[in-house]
């Protein structure tokens, strides 16, 4: 397993918890960092505020984004990592109950490399986190390496 | 115009003038040719003619001399001093015989020398002629001649023959005597008593007298005459220089085939003995002379031997040739000179009087033509009649009108073309008219009729002109029809009263009236009396339409507009009734001027009370609607947020109650029993219907948001794709589907596939008690009365008695145990095909399988 993070977007704690339950079912062992909010997310994505001094080039393995988040929306988070010459190439993977069509659309054009709906099934969700996980943590070489 | 007509008639006389000329002076020229050549020819005969008694007097000169050269020769050797010297040989004799030789070259001055030779070609006597003075050559002096070829030639001719030399210049000493001396010598063989031949006879004639004798012919003929040897070479020439060639080194060249060409010479040579040559050097006259053979004076044969041949020539150069003919030539140019410039003054005359005559012709003929054409294309009747009122012309417009021919009007009294009931006056309104004859114009009477030969009427208008000829007076009477005119008059009276009526009827107020102070109306119709409250029109144009404005501001706007644009159009103003009644009143109204130049308005005005209520109340309700859409359209966004909110927020809690009793089910079941796992067991479960129930219901709720997208949608391909993918889902199920091919619809191709998606598995889910084989669904169309789509199975089906809650939300007709499913599937359908425009129904029993049917566009369809 790659030593990398993994940055976890989500501002609902039983999702945090779920999230971080369906990861370990799946025996990933990353170390996860959440951000609750969006202002939080970028402040660690660009090594500001509580994250001052952070390397920024120091990627996370993937980006697990909720898109209705406090202060800034997971939408508008998406496009400032797109709008970074740093860190543009970053893997963001949205992550939602969202199934609203217009989401999804606008995850995609925004340049979102994944989009998973949380599914209500536990069960589902863990083999959806399974495979998140199979593809960005192992298969998936990001540009940086 | 005139300039034009002056150059064409100027091209015109040039061309006639030139036509006529030309062939004039080429007949002149071609009579004064003929008169050239005549007198070429006859020049030529006539010079020809001369030149040849020219020739003929040379030869006879010639032969005249030879003649008596010859007689010389055979005197000398038959002379009997030198027969007796022969026969003696003594000394005496020989002094006879010198003294006779002595005397006849003395006498004949013709020989420079006369010489006897013996046999042997020994000089015996020999007498030499100096400046015309002859002596005898003494014995010692003289010379052996016999190595000479005239002694061998002459000692070896018979008697009486005479060898002649060629004719050359003497040679003293090796070179050429000068001053030259021509010569000619001529020897005979002289014979004795006893027939022995015993020497010769030697004469050298002075040539220059036979030249001097041609000489002399040549002064009286117009040309040269020359003496030419057989070898071309001149002995008698154009110029001293030029004669005797063949003596001299340099004058090889010298030779008349050499100076005039070969061609004449060989002509000269082989010819005709005498014969002329005219080319471009001129003409020569030649006649080949042989002063052995031409015996022209004598018929006694004199024997010449040698071969000798001259010609004689005359020529005449181009130049005397045309000296002759010069003058002639300058008499034609003279004549013609002269007769030229008469031709061309006789053809400009004959051409003027020409021109003039066909000018005169033309001009007469298209007068006539034109008086003619005026008449025939007058557009009135015109007929003249004479005195006594007899028709004598009538043009083609009366015939027209009237009826009849020209044949059969003229000579006929005019009264033919009158009604019968006035035929017995109009003798005595003619007399009248006689009596005091002056032109009346047309109309300027009473209403006249015309009669046509059927004996039909039509009205006229006449007037008459009389016209003094030599014929008597005549009296013209253009006649028009006015028949025409008086139907033009009464379809326009008619025009009138319907456009009066057609105004006077129409339910708006038409009027006209001028923009002055008072502006009273000039026309008004019914209805203006009416919408002012008129008791009469006449009461309404009494009234100034200024004090009808409820603001005089409002008519001088009015005023204002109409002047400045010409026209107005719906112009709303407040305006009162002559009963003091308020009402707004729509103008229309265009600027015109009479032909006086005053300004004046036509318009219409309306009575717009009425209108302008059912427009505020529009108004109203339409601003009554713009708020409810507003809320409308805010409780819209509402509903989305609600559903965004809905599709978020809802799910979350139930993640986690499922999410936390899966955690309890896994880490905790060894500390739950039964009862309590199956509990979570049901709390999930019930988490993971709501969730469910809360997609579907976003759903619907979006089928309701969404705007259509029209467009061609291959309904048979969407049932094929839904099928086909129900089949991966569960590919131990055998159905048997069958999808009519060809189903193009017209609708949202997202929602029409949400529709199939739902009926077939529907189809799909009620099918699934049947052993497989026996499970079938069908799509297709009927084409009854509508388009209607159907998708059939024979599955559970339902009873028909809960048909009315098919397609209502949450309505459901299975138990859940038995069909799984939230029951908005088919009111999320019925949505559809409501937007659609379509509906709905479905036919079934229970276990006999069921039909939904539904159509889409219907209105569209219906409207095709």
């Amino acid at each position: 397993m790659s030593e990398k993070a993994i940055l976890l977007v989500e501002d609902n704690p039983d999702d945090e918890l779920l999230t971080l339950e369906a990861l370990e079912a799946n025996r990933i062992g990353n170390n996860v960092i959440v951000a609750r909010n969006g202002v939080e997310a970028l402040d660690f994505l660009f090594g500001e505020g509580a994250y001052a001094g952070r390397d920024v080039m120091d990627w996370p393995a993937v980006v697990l984004l909720d898109l209705k988040l406090p202060k800034i929306d997971g939408l508008e988070v998406l496009r400032r990592i797109r709008a970074d010459e740093r860190i543009r190439q970053l893997p963001v993977v949205i992550l939602t109950s969202s199934n609203e069509e217009e989401d999804r659309l606008k995850g995609y054009t925004l340049g979102a490399n994944s989009y998973v709906r949380k599914p209500v099934d536990f069960d589902q969700f863990v083999r959806a986190a399974g495979q998140l996980g199979l593809y960005w943590l192992l298969l998936n070489e990001t540009p940086r390496g | 115009m005139t300039s034009i007509l002056k150059s064409t008639l100027t091209c015109q006389f040039m061309f006639r003038f030139l036509r006529l000329l030309i062939p004039l002076i080429l007949i002149l020229v071609a009579v004064l040719w003929y008169l050239y050549r005549t007198h070429m020819t006859a020049t030529l005969m006539i010079m020809q003619v001369s030149e040849q008694q020219s020739i003929q007097l040379a030869s006879q000169t010639v032969d005249a001399v030879f003649s008596v050269l010859h007689g010389d020769a055979l005197y000398l050797a038959e002379n009997s001093s030198l027969q007796q010297w022969l026969d003696t040989g003594d000394s005496i004799s020989r002094s006879h015989l010198n003294a006779d030789f002595l005397a006849f070259t003395q006498s004949r001055k013709l020989y420079d020398q006369v010489r006897f030779l013996d046999e042997h070609g020994q000089e015996v006597v020999r007498v030499n002629l100096n400046e015309e003075q002859s002596e005898v050559v003494t014995e010692g002096e003289l010379q052996t001649e016999n190595d000479r070829y005239y002694v061998e030639n002459t000692l070896a001719l018979n008697e009486r023959d005479v060898f002649m030399s060629s004719f050359d210049l003497n040679i003293e000493r090796g070179t050429i005597e000068h001053p030259i001396k021509p010569t000619i010598r001529l020897s005979t063989p002289v014979f004795d008593n006893k027939g022995q031949r015993r020497g010769l006879i030697v004469l050298n004639y002075r040539g220059q007298r036979l030249l001097n004798h041609l000489r002399v012919i040549a002064d009286k003929s117009p040309g040269s005459l020359w003496l030419l040897n057989k070898k071309g070479y001149w002995l008698l020439g154009p110029h001293p220089n030029m004669e005797w060639g063949f003596m001299y080194p340099d004058r090889q060249e010298m030779r008349f085939d050499h100076e005039y060409g070969e061609t004449i010479w060989l002509a000269m040579l082989n010819g005709p003995q005498i014969s002329h040559w005219l080319d471009e050097k001129g003409l020569f006259t030649y006649a080949r002379i042989t002063p052995t053979t031409s015996k022209l004076a004598s018929k006694e044969p004199e024997n010449f031997v040698g071969n000798e041949q001259w010609i004689v020539v005359t020529y005449i150069p181009p130049s005397n040739i045309n000296a002759s003919t010069i003058g002639h030539v300058r008499n034609l140019i003279n004549a013609f000179v002269v007769l030229a410039p008469l031709l061309a003054l006789l053809s400009g005359i004959i051409t003027y009087h020409d021109i003039r005559r066909r000018q005169a012709e033309a001009d007469a003929r298209s007068s006539e033509a034109r008086y003619r054409g005026l008449l025939e294309s007058a557009p009135d009747g015109i007929v003249i009649a004479d005195e006594d009122g007899h028709i004598t012309m009538a043009n083609v417009q009366a015939e027209k009108w009237f009826g009849y021919t020209q044949n059969e009007l003229i000579g006929q009294p005019i009264e033919k073309l009158i009604p019968e009931r006035f035929r017995a006056t109009h003798p005595c309104h003619r007399k009248n008219y006689l009596a005091n004859p002056v032109a009346r114009p047309m109309g300027a009477g009473l209403e006249l009729h015309g009669r046509r030969s059927d004996g039909s009427e039509f009205p006229v208008e006449i007037s008459l002109s009389p016209l003094e000829t030599n014929q008597g007076l005549l009296v013209t009477s253009i006649i028009r029809d006015i028949t025409a005119r008086k139907q033009a008059e009464k379809t326009q009276e008619q025009t009138k009263l319907r456009y009066e009526k057609l105004v006077n009827n129409l339910p708006v107020g038409v009027y006209r009236n001028k923009p002055n102070k008072e502006g009273k109306f000039l026309e008004v119709n019914q209805a203006m009396a009416d919408i002012f409250e008129a008791e009469s029109i006449e009461q309404l144009l009494a009234h100034p339409f200024s004090e009808s404005y409820c603001n005089p501001v409002d008519r001088k706007t009015f005023i204002d507009t109409v002047i400045c644009h010409g026209h107005i159009h719906d112009h709303e103003v407040l305006l009162k009734t002559l009963q003091g009644r308020e009402f707004y009143a729509s103008l229309t109204a265009v600027m015109k001027k009479d032909i006086t130049g005053e300004i004046y308005f036509d318009g219409i005005l309306q009575d717009i009370s009425e209108r302008r209520e059912g427009k505020r109340k529009i108004e109203q309700l339409n601003e009554n609607l713009h708020t409810r859409s507003m809320k409308l359209e805010a409780i819209n966004q509402e509903l989305e947020a609600f559903s965004y909110s809905v599709s978020h927020d809802l799910r979350a809690p139930l993640r986690a109650i499922d999410g936390f009793s899966r955690t309890l089910l896994n880490e905790y079941a060894d500390r739950l029993d039964g009862k309590g796992q199956d509990r979570l067991s049901r709390i999930r479960a019930a988490a993971q219907r709501m969730a469910n129930l809360i997609d579907d219901l976003l759903k619907l709720s979006r089928v309701t948001r969404t705007e259509l997208k029209w467009k061609s949608v291959d309904l048979t391909q969407l049932a094929s794709e839904v099928l086909e993918e129900l089949r991966q889902d569960e590919p131990e199920r055998m159905v048997q589907f069958s999808v009519q091919p060809g189903m193009i619809a017209h609708g949202d191709a997202h929602l029409l596939r949400i529709v199939m998606d739902n009926l077939l598995s529907n189809a799909w889910k009620f099918t699934n008690r049947h052993s497989d084989s026996e499970a079938r669904i069908e799509v297709g169309f009927n084409l009854d009365d509508n388009l209607t789509y159907f998708v059939r199975d024979n599955g559970a089906g339902f009873d028909m008695a809960y048909a009315d809650k098919l397609f209502g939300a949450f309505q459901r007709l299975h138990d859940n145990s038995e069909f799984s499913g939230t029951g908005i599937g088919l009111a999320t359908v019925q949505r559809i095909i409501h937007k659609h425009g379509g509906h709905i129904w479905a036919n079934s029993a229970v276990n006999q399988g069921a039909v939904f049917y539904f159509t889409l566009n219907e209105r569209e369809i219906a409207n095709e």
